[in-house]
């Protein structure tokens, strides 16, 4: 009876361990990160791959929203505690009460408006009857054509009856095939692939419009999130930052594990992450920027008075604060 | 004739094509009908007498033989041959009672104005006794008022032939009594021809100065009985009886004994009777 | 006497759905006031209202609708137009009425809103598009009920109408409308209320373009700049809209027609 017993805590003992072969001593942690689908997000493909978030104790759930609309939504509704979006979109919920802010830079990457129309050389060359897709109303590409309007055509809102939503693979094909649209705003790889079509143009793009790299996507979490849960946001900050590191540094291995994540070669997943202007990073570029704008322009009612209200610490901490004038890390978030 | 022939029915075949079988539901059928006259068409269902009907009024064109008004011979519907169904759903639900007549008026381009058929129509009204009904609609009326209003209407267009295909089939019996003495009235005040299939011996002697009787398989004539008695006419009489016998007698029914035997009995209850026939037929 | 009562207990009903949906209103002010659910997603009632009244008098709100309403009528007349067509095709031809029936069961369980991909690479975006959802959503009820119709017409009333000498394009007009008109008007409430959905559907789903954008596009905006006063503000718009047309609409139309004759399509 005794041996029996002694016999059955033995199996349970052996096969509990082998059920948990990837334990390293410390419970996981979980955390749930939305994000959308492309090259943008190639930093959490990796770290999925990789396994990156288990290495730091988390245990990462990973959700895939459909639009930049939809990934703010879970945020507001405590669905994610980590989610990445365009700093407008960030700025317009943090403008209507969200308690949140960023937690990091993620990428810098190329956005440019592509038309299909030679004859389209600037701004001015848009009718009224001529259609410019952008993703959603207020997202970052949306945003860039009021400040490229503002500057060129006198009125943010100069173009406002010409856009169009669409998600960026319908943009894209609609602009290729010339069906209903003449421009595209967009973001890598579309960007890269309509330039590579013939007829189709570049008429501005985005360093152009706002004179300086930015983030076209930061990390947002909610203030509790950041307050209950500190040792799993540092761990999410070290992890991100890792994937991206490693993307930099491994850009050919990097190429061969995205590849089929995106249906594409490797040669041609390389070709992009080496195209001009692509930059996996973590750092803050051009945080402030937008807010002054889109104040100005009446998308939101109040601009940001300083960094720290739309950053947490180890953003503010990046930036620092250079005593006399502002440093070049602090000038660039303008 | 006493009467000028007026419909002339001329070695009449039917043939109706179902299902690749041949159905001969009419064969050589040859009748003529004076003006004026009011003859009854009777006979087991199935024995044609409704296609003989629906092919005078031109809804249905004959296989072989010929049917002519007044020599003419009639090739599809016209409005000189009104046709009164039985159904109840013959009447046009979006109009009232006057604008029902109105509309036959107006299509048959009967009436200069619209307050000239208006007054037509009210007549009309009048004749079938539904003065003070005008601007009911169709739902609003028992069975035999729109019967009644269907009598209207295709007396309205002055047709020269009333073709009334078991009008009052659907009505029970003591809405039908009063209603096949006011057609004998209206028949008498307009003088128009009328043929009337029933399947009722008892509304067949009622109303018609003939009465011919259909036999089935082939649909065909077996019999035209004239029918001299007196109007009005009472079911009562013994002329009557020996009438309903004779037709019975046609209609096939084996044992005439039997049938006086419950005739008698039904004779208290007038409305069973019907449903004997009916039975048997 | 009957009538009268029947009034007194329509007018009761009527009451209480009023008072249900005031009392509604007003729960749900009291649970936003609570603040139990974050005020970004679930704004009070209140709020709502103020941001309704603002779109209206402001007057972007009205141009959404009008907007709304005549893509919506566009849509549905050319989808009653095509109807019609097809059924007096599928009249003349059983030929062609073999195939809509066969087009009928095929299509007609498919909600408009799923043909848009193929519309957007066909048409491109834009009010066309938006034009063929909303009459693709509409014409196979129309079809259905306009076929059914003319099929539920008695033979007694068409053979009365041939009896007078009516004809062809007469028999229909005099006749086979008046008759079906049930079913005609079923088949345009449906037609209505599913062009009305796509209408919003599509617009929601590929945002319609800009300024000439309907109710659909003002709550996609909205939603995209978080303004979710104004979204519930534009759907209480379109169910006012959807209670109104059925209301003053349609069912005033059945009163003085349909019930008034006492034909009701089952």
């Amino acid at each position: 009876m005794r041996r029996s017993v002694l016999l059955l805590l033995c199996l349970t003992l052996i096969t509990g361990g082998l059920m948990l072969p990837q334990v390293y001593g410390a419970p996981m942690e979980e955390i749930k990160i939305a994000g959308q689908f492309g090259l943008v997000y190639a930093p959490l493909t990796v770290a999925k791959e990789r396994k990156i978030f288990e290495r730091y104790g988390l245990k990462p759930v990973w959700k895939e929203y459909g639009s930049g609309g939809a990934v703010r939504e879970a945020l507001i509704s405590g669905e994610v505690d980590v989610g990445f979006m365009g700093i407008p979109p960030f700025l317009i919920g943090w403008d209507k009460g969200c308690e949140w802010k960023i937690v990091c830079g993620f990428v810098i990457v190329p956005i440019g408006l592509v038309t299909n129309d030679p004859n389209i050389k600037s701004l001015k060359d848009f009718k009224p009857e001529d259609k410019i897709a952008v993703p959603s109303p207020g997202s970052i590409q949306h945003i860039l054509l009021a400040m490229a309007a503002e500057k060129e055509l006198g009125s943010p809102t100069a173009l406002d009856n010409n856009i169009v939503a669409m998600p960026h693979p319908d943009g894209a094909a609609a602009l290729i095939s010339k069906k209903g649209i003449k421009a595209h705003f967009t973001t890598p790889p579309y960007l890269f692939e309509e330039l590579s079509q013939p007829g189709c143009h570049l008429v501005i793009d985005d360093v152009t419009i706002f004179g300086h790299p930015f983030n076209f996507n930061v990390g947002v979490a909610p203030q509790r999130f950041y307050d209950r849960r500190p040792v799993v946001y540092s761990s999410f900050i070290n992890a991100i930052g890792e994937a991206m590191a490693w993307i930099n540094n491994n850009k050919e291995a990097a190429a061969k594990l995205l590849a089929p994540e995106f249906g594409l070669t490797p040669e041609k997943t390389l070709e992009y992450l080496n195209w001009e202007g692509m930059n996996y990073t973590a750092a803050p570029y051009g945080l402030m920027g937008f807010g002054e704008f889109m104040a100005k322009a009446g998308y939101i009612q109040r601009a940001p008075a300083s960094v720290a209200e739309i950053a947490f610490d180890n953003v503010l901490a990046i930036i620092g604060s250079r005593a006399g004038s502002p440093s070049e890390l602090e000038r660039i978030q303008y | 004739m006493f009467k000028p022939e007026e419909l002339v029915i001329k070695k009449l075949d039917k043939n109706f094509y179902a299902g690749g079988k041949c159905i001969n539901a009419l064969a050589q059928v040859d009748f003529t009908v004076g003006r004026g006259e009011f003859v009854n068409l009777i006979g087991p269902s199935g024995c044609g007498k409704s296609t003989l009907l629906r092919c005078i009024a031109g809804f249905e064109k004959p296989t072989s033989g010929r049917v002519s008004l007044d020599g003419r011979e009639i090739t599809g519907p016209g409005v000189e041959r009104m046709m009164v169904f039985q159904s109840f759903e013959q009447l046009f639900p979006w109009f009232t009672v006057l604008e029902n007549i109105m509309f036959a008026l107006k299509v048959t381009g009967m009436g200069a104005s619209r307050a000239e058929r208006r007054e037509i129509a009210r007549t009309y009204v009048a004749m079938v006794g539904l003065t003070g009904f005008d601007d009911f609609y169709p739902h609003q009326l028992s069975g035999g008022m729109k019967q009644r209003v269907a009598i209207a209407r295709a007396l309205s267009v002055r047709p020269r032939i009333l073709l009334m295909d078991e009008p009052f089939g659907s009505l029970d019996a003591l809405t039908r009594l009063t209603l096949q003495e006011e057609l004998i009235r209206i028949w008498e005040e307009t003088g128009v021809t009328i043929l009337f299939v029933t399947h009722n011996i008892e509304e067949a002697i009622m109303l018609g100065d003939r009465i011919v009787v259909f036999e089935t398989n082939p649909g065909r004539i077996k019999e035209i009985l004239p029918n001299p008695l007196a109007r009005p006419r009472s079911p009562e009489a013994k002329e009557f009886n020996l009438i309903w016998e004779q037709i019975h007698a046609l209609l096939g029914f084996k044992n005439p004994e039997q049938m006086r035997a419950e005739k008698k009995v039904a004779k208290l209850f007038r409305g069973e009777r019907e449903l004997s026939c009916l039975t048997n037929l | 006497m009957v009538k009268a009562r029947e009034e007194k207990t329509e007018r009761k009903k009527t009451l209480n759905q009023v008072l249900f949906i005031i009392g509604a209103l007003l729960g749900w002010e009291l649970m936003a006031w609570t603040g139990w659910f974050p005020p970004l997603l679930f704004p009070k009632m209140s709020q709502v209202l103020i941001h309704l009244w603002a779109g209206l008098s402001g007057g972007e709100l009205l141009a959404r609708v009008a907007f709304s309403l005549y893509i919506i009528g566009l849509g549905l007349s050319l989808a009653v137009v095509t109807a019609a067509l097809v059924t007096t095709g599928a009249m003349l031809s059983p030929l062609i009425s073999d195939w809509v029936q066969a087009l009928m069961a095929v299509l007609h369980p498919l909600p408009g809103i799923a043909i848009l991909p193929v519309i957007i690479l066909w048409l491109g975006t834009g009010s066309r598009s938006i034009v063929a959802v909303i009459w693709f959503s509409s014409l196979w009820p129309l079809i259905a009920n306009l076929h059914t119709g003319l099929r539920s017409v008695p033979t007694t009333q068409i053979e009365v109408g041939r009896n007078l000498g009516l004809k062809g394009s007469q028999l229909v007009r005099s006749i086979l409308l008046p008759g079906a008109f049930p079913y005609i008007l079923t088949g345009l409430r449906v037609g209505w209320a599913r062009a009305w959905q796509a209408s919003v559907a599509a617009e929601m789903v590929f945002g319609a373009s800009g300024g000439e954008g309907g109710l659909g596009w003002f709550i996609y905006k909205k939603r995209f700049f978080l303004e979710i006063p104004s979204v519930f503000a534009g759907m209480i718009l379109i169910i006012l809209i959807g209670l109104l047309v059925e209301r003053l609409c349609f069912e005033e139309v059945e009163r003085r027609t349909v019930r008034r004759w006492g034909m009701t399509a089952e």
